[in-house]
């Protein structure tokens, strides 16, 4: 990495450099013109950008979303709406002398349908806690190996707009999968690993005076990721 | 009903998660979306996913667990490229043929801006948008992202250069 690199790293997150940081920053833009001109651009951009956070959120959003929060109270109300329709109905029946009637309501009346319960797709969790996965057998109704990879690969940090680079080896297991924060669920757990998998981590940014020399980590060798074995979609991403 | 009994009813805790996510969606309803539109190019896909990140968030204030701001915007950008992915005539989000329609409010630099971006893969959009327009910082935004910070800093100087190139074409 040449020297202008690191300091432009700098410049993406000034507010996050240390003042020992910003003060060799300074110094370097001081006498650096090319340095000065990215800052000067990032800036640029930034005051570009920023008009874009004015879009206005769809009047309709907020109450999709607590309508269909509130549906399982609905769903409530209805099922006792129905008893109370059965029961003056059966009443009314029976009161008429047609006691073989009532029951043929009430049947009818049953097939009434429910609210549905409330269905939400899950993505990504926030954790990169570690993982269980209990091996099991692979149940009608999931998603098929193939499917899980190619989806992998499009959340696969490994494989940059789902392109899976050379020497990489992929490997799927479906088991019960579980972490500290996710419920336990049957899933794929995709591995992309081997010497084609070269992750780049941290440069640690430029060192202060005094300190030790920065010793660069090494690159994550290992990127897996999860999928939800019912419904296909992304469920997390562990690089290691 | 004491009140100790009624703590641990499940319409207390039903009004709890409700209520929080009202609270949610007071701070971060239209960050998100704007956030969405930027990444799929598209209001009503943004309002979809918008909608369906909070409902995720409900799920999970029921079951009390957290939900904070780099799990809303994580969850919504897998949600954005699902949704791309699962559309019959698929088209990437790299692929932006269109860009949403411009608002009365809008200036013609916004727009021009707009198209820019369009040009530009996710993940440059994404990082772009995050770091300048929510100012979020490096970590903040390697959870979203599920990257390293030193890969957000490479990541967003490189959209910088690829946004410069793109926007000066306009």
């Amino acid at each position: 990495m040449n020297r202008h690199a690191k300091y432009e790293r700098m410049l993406t997150f000034p507010e996050d450099l240390l003042p020992d940081e910003h003060t060799q920053l300074d110094r370097h833009l001081d006498e650096c013109h090319s340095c000065r001109s990215t800052a000067d651009r990032y800036s640029r951009h930034e005051a570009l950008l920023r008009p874009l956070a004015q879009a206005r959120t769809p009047a309709t959003l907020r109450g999709a979303v607590l309508s269909t929060v509130d549906e399982p109270a609905s769903r409530f109300r209805g099922h006792r709406r129905r008893l109370v329709l059965v029961s003056v109905l059966t009443a009314s029946l029976v009161g008429l002398g047609l006691p073989v009637a009532g029951p043929l309501a009430s049947a009818a009346i049953s097939h009434l349908p429910f609210v549905g319960t409330p269905r939400y797709k899950g993505h990504g969790y926030t954790s990169k806690a570690l993982y269980t996965i209990t091996p099991r057998p692979i149940p009608p109704g999931t998603v098929g190996e193939q499917q899980a990879i190619s989806i992998a690969l499009r959340h696969a940090e490994v494989a940059p707009r789902g392109k899976l680079p050379p020497n990489v080896q992929v490997t799927a297991r479906f088991g019960i999968y579980s972490d500290v924060t996710y419920d336990s669920s049957p899933a794929w757990i995709v591995t992309f690993s081997g010497p084609g998998v070269n992750i780049e981590n941290d440069d640690g940014g430029i060192p202060l005076p005094g300190a030790p020399p920065y010793v660069q980590p090494p690159p994550d060798r290992s990127d897996t990721v999860v999928i939800d074995g019912k419904t296909g979609q992304f469920l997390e991403e562990i690089v290691s | 009903m004491t009140v100790r009994e009624m703590v641990g009813s499940p319409i207390e805790a039903s009004e709890t998660a409700r209520s929080r996510l009202i609270e949610l969606m007071n701070r971060y309803e239209q960050p998100l979306y704007a956030f969405l539109v930027v990444l799929a190019g598209d209001r009503e896909v943004a309002g979809d996913c918008a909608q369906e990140t909070f409902l995720r968030a409900y799920q999970n204030l029921m079951k009390g667990k957290p939900v904070n701001v780099q799990w809303l915007y994580k969850v919504a950008r897998h949600r954005a490229i699902d949704e791309f992915h699962h559309r019959p005539a698929h088209v990437g989000l790299e692929q932006i043929d269109e860009i949403p329609s411009p608002l009365p409010s809008e200036s013609v630099e916004t727009v021009a801006v707009r198209r820019a971006l369009a040009r530009l893969s996710s993940e440059d959009r994404e990082v772009l948008y995050l770091a300048r327009v929510d100012r979020f910082k490096a970590p903040e935004i390697a959870v979203m992202l599920g990257i390293r910070p030193g890969a957000v800093r490479v990541r967003l100087h490189r959209a910088h250069a690829r946004f410069q190139h793109a926007y000066g074409e306009e």
